[in-house]
């Protein structure tokens, strides 16, 4: 399943990134590793960006960057 | 002199201990070349002079976007002394990522935890000296914006300045430290040395993938470049990934295992600010909030400018009269004395007003954190014009200043991205061109019709940024914002930063807006203006304007709020109501809003997007106003 799927206020652990070398790299260096856990906090209007929590950051991302984000959720 | 640079990540505070060692009134002056960002000023650090350098927020140093990469080739000229590592406590973490790379640079390095209280609200306690003690260099920990612990930092760095202490660099796992030590022998005599770079990092480099560091080692020799390209694929085998993949992680790995060992983490204590993004950004009460922002701001900024214009504008009016009595008005001396209070009374009744709340507000915007939040919001939108949030920064900056606006475009992924951003971004009214709508129209027409125009200018923008994406058609590349926590605002950040711009005015544009008031107003003395103002006759004829008024077009393009200065001078009143009717005030101020950008806005363009384009953005936003303003003509022709 896809980040894009996640239900507002649930968490799920990050397998993996499908896509490009600086779309993963954008995603590590904003703290979004595989293995870490994540929680959605908001899934904006109009099928816009969600707002995630991760290693106490947040971060919006938008849906076509969300559905690449391979999740489990928890 | 020794040269500090301050680095760190986003948000983490870097820009707030600058402002406290150079104090406001610190000559800020920007770097050669083309890093205008990078603030430098000197400052006073244990009695001692320095130079301390402001580098743009940067998330890590393997550059692929051009911020970075900027920031790294600025570290590594190697006329920097030491770094200051501006850390962001409650994101300890992420941050010693970028902290790691910092000492693989090999440059002394002193580290300042900044923002405690925040860690400490988040749950997070930091043993400072274990840190220390771990990574081989001083740590600090800070509360910038309350000046709290910035002083001691700061004097180490200087220390390790001067005592240019080894820099300890942390160690990965067997496998990759082997392939680096590979890679280092084939550079060691070789490329680091041409290029002065210590070859462990050099090394790093060229296997993390570095573009710009694989086409140097391209350029030396084919060999070299086989040869990491073997050890990558080797090092990829052992682990099953790319080369690149792995050294991230390693670093991540590193950087986790540090955080576990130096940090705890508690409960944290859930305050007001947790909650308030359930409403600010929530998905349908968040634009109800955003309107209403926006909507109070502007109200604010101009109920405080139009309680100023009014007693102010009214005494420069009298003087005027008042000088009429003492001296001929018709001559050279009554010209010249006229065109300077004019000038002087367009900057004091006019542009500081709106000005400064103006600034004020944007400042408190940006440091309460709302300005992602904006962009969060808005990325919806502007997907429709081809754009993502991240473009609504440099458009709400534009507000305040377009040169920033785009200079800010530069955190936009892709050329396009930044090509269309800027373009319109130019567009949005920036403060001086808010003068001339809250000056002139608000003034004179009501709060309601200045707000109108500002609706207009957002369609406008929504269209032609339809249009370039459908020129320049590409995928957009997705969101990726961060959000960072709010924080209250701090009064003399707000200060500082608004002084900057006030100041910027007073010594650049004040002197410009006098000497062109007196230019004008002796013009109009030798009769000369009537030759300006024929050459922008067809402009003026067309949008149904007096002829007066081609001039404070020509003036426009040195400073936009010229134009409104221009126009009390050129109509010989500020009782504008009594020459212009509304809709010529509307067509007028519509023209003014997108005609050619100011001079400074078109050099920096120059420098970001190239002349050609630049060229381009003149030319399309010339005809836009003349489009817009004789559509507005044509509507209040057909109202009145």
């Amino acid at each position: 399943m896809t980040l894009d799927q996640l239900q507002l206020g649930k968490r799920a652990r990050v397998i993996g990134v499908h896509g490009g070398r600086g779309l993963r790299r954008n995603l590590t260096q904003m703290g979004v590793h595989p293995g870490d856990i994540v929680y959605l906090t908001q899934g904006g209007a109009f099928y816009g960006p969600v707002v995630i929590e991760v290693n106490g950051s947040k971060i919006a991302l938008g849906r076509g960057v969300a559905r690449k984000v391979l999740i489990d959720p928890l | 002199m020794i040269r500090i640079a301050l680095v760190g990540q986003p948000n983490s505070g870097k820009s707030t201990i600058f402002n406290h060692l150079v104090g406001y009134k610190a000559k800020t002056s920007n770097l050669p070349g083309t890093t205008v960002e990078y603030l430098k000023s000197e400052a006073l650090i244990g009695g001692k002079r320095a130079e301390v350098v402001d580098l743009p927020g940067i998330y890590s140093l393997t550059s692929l976007d051009q911020a970075e990469a900027q920031a790294r080739n600025f570290l590594l000229d190697g006329q920097i002394d030491a770094v200051l590592n501006v850390v962001d406590a409650s994101l300890l973490s992420r941050s010693l990522e970028l902290t790691i790379q910092l000492t693989e640079m090999q440059i002394p390095i002193v580290v300042c935890l900044n923002m405690e209280d925040e860690a400490k609200r988040k749950g997070i306690t930091i043993n400072t000296e274990k840190l220390a003690e771990r990574l081989g260099v001083p740590v600090f920990s800070a509360v910038a914006s309350r000046g709290v612990g910035v002083k001691e930092a700061v004097e180490r760095a200087m220390e390790v300045a001067h005592a240019k202490p080894r820099v300890p660099f942390s160690t990965y796992s067997d496998d990759v430290e082997k392939v680096v030590g590979e890679l280092v022998k084939e550079l060691s005599c070789g490329l680091a040395q041409q290029i002065g770079l210590a070859p462990r990092l050099l090394a790093i480099k060229l296997l993390d993938g570095d573009p710009y560091f694989a086409e140097q080692a391209r350029k030396n020799s084919f060999e070299l470049h086989q040869r990491t390209e073997q050890l990558k694929d080797s090092l990829g085998k052992i682990r099953g990934s790319s080369a690149e993949d792995i050294l991230s992680a390693e670093r991540h790995n590193l950087a986790m295992e540090l955080f576990e060992e130096v940090a705890t983490v508690g409960r944290p204590t859930v305050g007001l600010r947790d909650k308030l993004d359930t409403l600010l950004m929530h998905r349908v009460l968040g634009y109800v909030f955003f309107a209403a922002i926006m909507y109070a701001f502007f109200i604010v900024v101009f109920r405080v400018g139009s309680m100023i214009e009014t007693p102010v504008m009214n005494l420069f009016d009298r003087s005027i009269d008042m000088l009429a009595q003492v001296i001929p008005n018709n001559g050279f001396t009554f010209f010249a004395v006229k065109g300077i209070i004019q000038g002087m009374a367009g900057a004091i009744g006019i542009v500081f007003p709106y000005l400064v709340p103006f600034l004020a507000g944007l400042a408190v915007l940006e440091d309460v954190g709302y300005l992602p939040r904006a962009g969060y919001l808005m990325d919806v939108f502007m997907h429709k014009i081809g754009l993502h949030g991240k473009s609504v920064i440099p458009f709400i900056l534009g507000y305040g200043c377009s040169v920033p606006a785009v200079m800010a475009t530069r955190i936009l992924d892709s050329k396009r991205a930044r090509f269309i951003t800027a373009a319109l971004s130019t567009m949005v009214p920036c403060v001086a061109r808010t003068t001339i709508i809250f000056g002139l129209v608000g003034y004179f027409l009501g709060a309601h019709w200045a707000f109108l125009l500002y609706v207009i200018n957002i369609l406008v923008i929504a269209i032609i940024g339809k249009v370039l994406t459908r020129l320049f058609p590409q995928v957009t590349p997705g969101l990726i914002l961060e959000i960072p926590s709010y924080k209250v605002p701090s009064i003399r950040v707000v200060l500082a930063k608004v002084w900057l711009r006030v100041r910027e005015f007073i010594i650049l544009a004040w002197p410009l807006l006098i000497g062109g008031s007196l230019v004008l107003s002796l013009f109009e003395y030798a009769r000369w203006d009537y030759y300006l103002n024929l050459a922008f006759r067809p402009v003026t004829w067309s949008l149904g304007l007096p002829l007066a008024l081609g001039v404070t077009l020509i003036f426009g393009i040195f400073r936009k709020e010229l134009s409104l200065i221009m126009l009390f001078q050129a109509l010989g009143t500020t009782q504008v109501a009594t020459v212009l009717s509304a809709g010529q005030m509307m067509t007028f101020t519509l023209f003014v809003m997108f005609y050619i950008p100011c001079v400074a806005t078109v050099a920096v363009l120059a420098r970001e997007l190239g002349h050609g384009k630049t060229a381009l953005v003149i030319g399309a936003t010339t005809t836009i106003a003349l489009v817009v303003a004789l559509l507005a003509r044509g509507i209040a022709a057909m109202i009145a």
